[in-house]
């Protein structure tokens, strides 16, 4: 599907086709922008790998180099014994997921209810679900912290997750899919005696393979990305998470300290990674299906 | 049917709407009720139960291990330090107070009292501060309150290059004013020396930057009282024909780098060998011009005009409303400004002390670089302690980009921000 617009239609065949028309037919321009584009989109990602092995000196160093000349762990053991990662990683990563299984169970059960369900008011719901996208983050932001605060949430992993266990766009994301899924495949189910638990587990949650995936990456990095919340809801350094720890050592009041910081980022950076490639198919596919990225 | 209903959902939330904003309403009264709760008098008992303490970046993490001796001699008392970096200490200070979760004791930027004073206890008459840094200790007095305590001092010297000074045929840092241009002039001429004399042109704290000609030329940046702010004076007119002829001259490089830490990197490599900067550049010079670097530069005070003065930094300790331990939270206080407890937090850290008897332990003493510092503490003066100061800096950080640049003439701009300084007001 993605390649579908890179695909050009034929050439009109020549006898003999010149350096040119072959360059072209084998797509050479495409792949040369491609590349140029590429190396442009990556090379700070080279440059903070390269960075993590680096001393603070020689990233400082003018002329800058690009290679490390005398490459270094030197960073990343630091992370290791002195700056408690394994504390940090753990906290980002039981966030993270439970943000991530919270948001796939939950809004897909409130995105199959808005699309195929008939119940009264359920546009007007489906409003307040989409009014709610519109209220900027920063308006609800201390009033939360003063709700968790209430809740004698504070210091716990509650306070961390919760606020963000069903968020809108999920809900949005899981209805657009949901509703085109044909009602006769549902009514078939009904047909054979199966309740609506089992219609939404058995029938339609495997179509939604791709908005799933698309909604599993989305919500797993904004949790992993997240800075502010951790760094006012943690009341103590042991439930910090990884961005908040990563501010915390790299940055002083006067000065920065960029080799543990590049070091940090590898770190914070690897796990995101991995999870995209491994979901990157389902993920372009619920992109182009939904037009949310 | 559903108009009827979109009505009854749209009238509920702004019903919600009214009730939230009163309810705002009501915190800001309370937020100025006049504080009951604040302790008199520490007393001599020991102190108890359970402290939580914030700091800020390498300060919080050195607090963590810091804090045992002062639970072995209070061995009732519980602590837990909780880190919060730098970059972004403001956010949590500001949500905890609007939610009334702060800690007990809290280590707080000298600038930033007046901003959270409502938010702080105020310090019990029985706490002895004459040994603490005068400068420092008018910063933590919001009004007519103390609600800080000096925890370390920070201040501006000149750091320069004495390989390269003697090149040039310098023996001495530059003494005054005009010691300081011909000296930059001579430095250019020396091998792979770009500018003499290293200045912020622009960027965040760029004004307070050139504070130290300004305090040297008997400059005020506010009144008295406190209630105005007073730029457009002749001292500072002065002060900024000074600095900025600096740029002009081509003495101060007025496109330099303004990243943090680009003017060590220059003063390293000797592109800048002159630069006015604060106690932790010691320790960041050395570590990037690796080993026997430090015999290759000297620290003095600032070149003087009418006196050398130079601007105090530094962090209070200061005690919120709200917490529930305030009689250990002071004596906690008071163990940190004892003169012993000062040397130790300068071994682990190497923040300045804030007690003057500290500044005569042995390894203070026998410290050349630190005999600058020392000399400089006692002539400093704070930045305005205004509720508007954050927003001040920052107009006249704009304004200071533009007269170094030559874009607006030193009278003009200082008229510019005398403009805004009086429509912005000191707040108090």
């Amino acid at each position: 599907m993605s390649t579908a617009a890179v695909t050009m239609s034929p050439e009109i065949s020549e006898n003999k086709p010149s350096l040119w028309t072959r360059f072209r037919k084998a797509h050479g321009i495409t792949y040369v922008v491609l590349s140029l584009v590429g190396i442009i989109w990556v090379f700070p990602f080279f440059w903070m790998v390269l960075g993590s092995l680096k001393t603070q000196r020689e990233i400082m160093a003018v002329p800058p180099t690009l290679l490390p000349k005398n490459p270094t762990l030197g960073n990343f053991t630091q992370w290791f014994t002195q700056l408690h990662f394994g504390n940090y990683f753990i906290n980002s990563l039981v966030v993270a997921v439970v943000t991530m299984l919270g948001n796939l169970v939950f809004c897909s059960m409130v995105g199959y209810a808005l699309a195929k369900i008939d119940f009264a008011g359920k546009n007007v719901l489906f409003l307040l679900v989409m009014v709610t996208l519109m209220v900027p983050s920063v308006a609800t932001f201390i009033p939360l912290f003063v709700i968790i605060s209430n809740l004698h949430m504070l210091n716990s992993y509650f306070a961390l997750i919760l606020p963000f266990l069903t968020q809108p766009i999920g809900v949005f994301l899981m209805r657009q899919f949901m509703q085109s899924i044909p009602d006769a495949l549902l009514e078939a189910g009904r047909i054979d005696g199966a309740g609506e638990l089992r219609i939404f587990f058995q029938i339609v949650l495997p179509q939604c393979k791709p908005p799933l995936a698309t909604l599993a990456v989305l919500t797993f990095l904004s949790s992993w990305n997240n800075f502010l919340w951790p760094l006012v809801a943690a009341q103590s350094n042991k439930m910090y998470t990884l961005p908040v720890a990563l501010s915390l050592y790299s940055t002083g009041q006067n000065a920065t300290n960029y080799s543990v910081l590049l070091a940090g980022a590898v770190l914070v950076v690897t796990p995101i990674l991995l999870l995209f490639v491994f979901l990157q198919k389902y993920f372009i596919q619920g992109v182009t299906m939904s037009g949310i990225k | 049917m559903r108009s009827r209903l979109t009505m009854v959902v749209a009238g509920i939330t702004s019903i919600a709407a009214m009730v939230s904003l009163a309810a705002c309403g009501r915190t800001a009264d309370s937020g100025a009720e006049k504080d009951n709760t604040a302790v008199s008098h520490i007393g001599d008992s020991k102190a108890s139960g359970q402290l939580t303490i914030w700091a800020m970046g390498n300060e919080g993490e050195k607090m963590n291990g810091f804090v045992k001796k002062f639970e072995q001699q209070n061995p009732d008392v519980k602590i837990s330090v909780t880190s919060i970096p730098w970059s972004s200490y403001k956010d949590k200070f500001q949500t905890a107070i609007a939610a009334g979760t702060g800690p007990d004791v809290a280590m707080m930027g000298n600038t930033d009292m007046a901003t959270y004073s409502k938010a702080l206890s105020a310090v019990p008459a029985d706490l002895d501060m004459s040994d603490l840094n005068a400068g420092l200790k008018a910063s933590g007095k919001v009004g007519k309150t103390q609600l800080g305590v000096p925890m370390y001092v920070d201040t501006r010297v000149l750091y320069y290059r004495t390989d390269i000074a003697k090149q040039a045929g310098w023996d001495h840092a530059p003494k005054s004013w005009d010691e300081l241009k011909a000296m930059s002039s001579d430095l250019k001429k020396a091998d792979g020396v770009k500018y003499g004399f290293f200045m912020f042109p622009t960027g965040t704290d760029s004004f307070q930057g050139m504070s130290p000609f300004a305090f040297s030329d008997g400059a005020q940046f506010v009144s008295k009282d406190n209630k105005a702010y007073t730029f457009d004076t002749p001292e500072l007119k002065d002060a900024l024909k000074y600095t900025t002829s600096l740029f002009k001259d081509g003495l101060a490089d007025v496109n330099a780098d303004v990243t943090p830490g680009s003017n060590m990197q220059q003063f390293v490599s000797g592109a800048t060998p002159m630069m006015i900067e604060g106690p932790t550049a010691a320790g960041q010079i050395e570590e990037l011009g690796g080993p026997g670097f430090a015999d290759k530069y000297a620290t003095a005070v600032v070149p003087a005009k009418k006196s050398s003065t130079s601007f105090v930094g530094g962090c209070n300790w200061a005690v919120f409303k709200t917490s529930k331990n305030k009689q250990s939270a002071w004596k906690f206080i008071q163990w940190f400004a004892q003169p012993q407890t000062q040397v130790d937090w300068y071994k682990a850290t190497a923040d300045l002390p804030a007690s003057g008897k500290a500044w005569k332990d042995k390894e203070l003493a026998g410290n050349a670089k630190l005999q600058a510092f020392e000399e400089q503490l006692k002539h400093v003066h704070s930045m305005p302690v205004t509720f508007t100061w954050g927003e001040m800096g920052k107009t006249a950080d704009t304004i200071y980009e533009k007269m170094n640049r030559g874009t607006v003439s030193v009278e003009d701009g200082l008229k510019e921000l005398q403009q805004q300084a009086d429509s912005i007001g000191t707040g108090m």
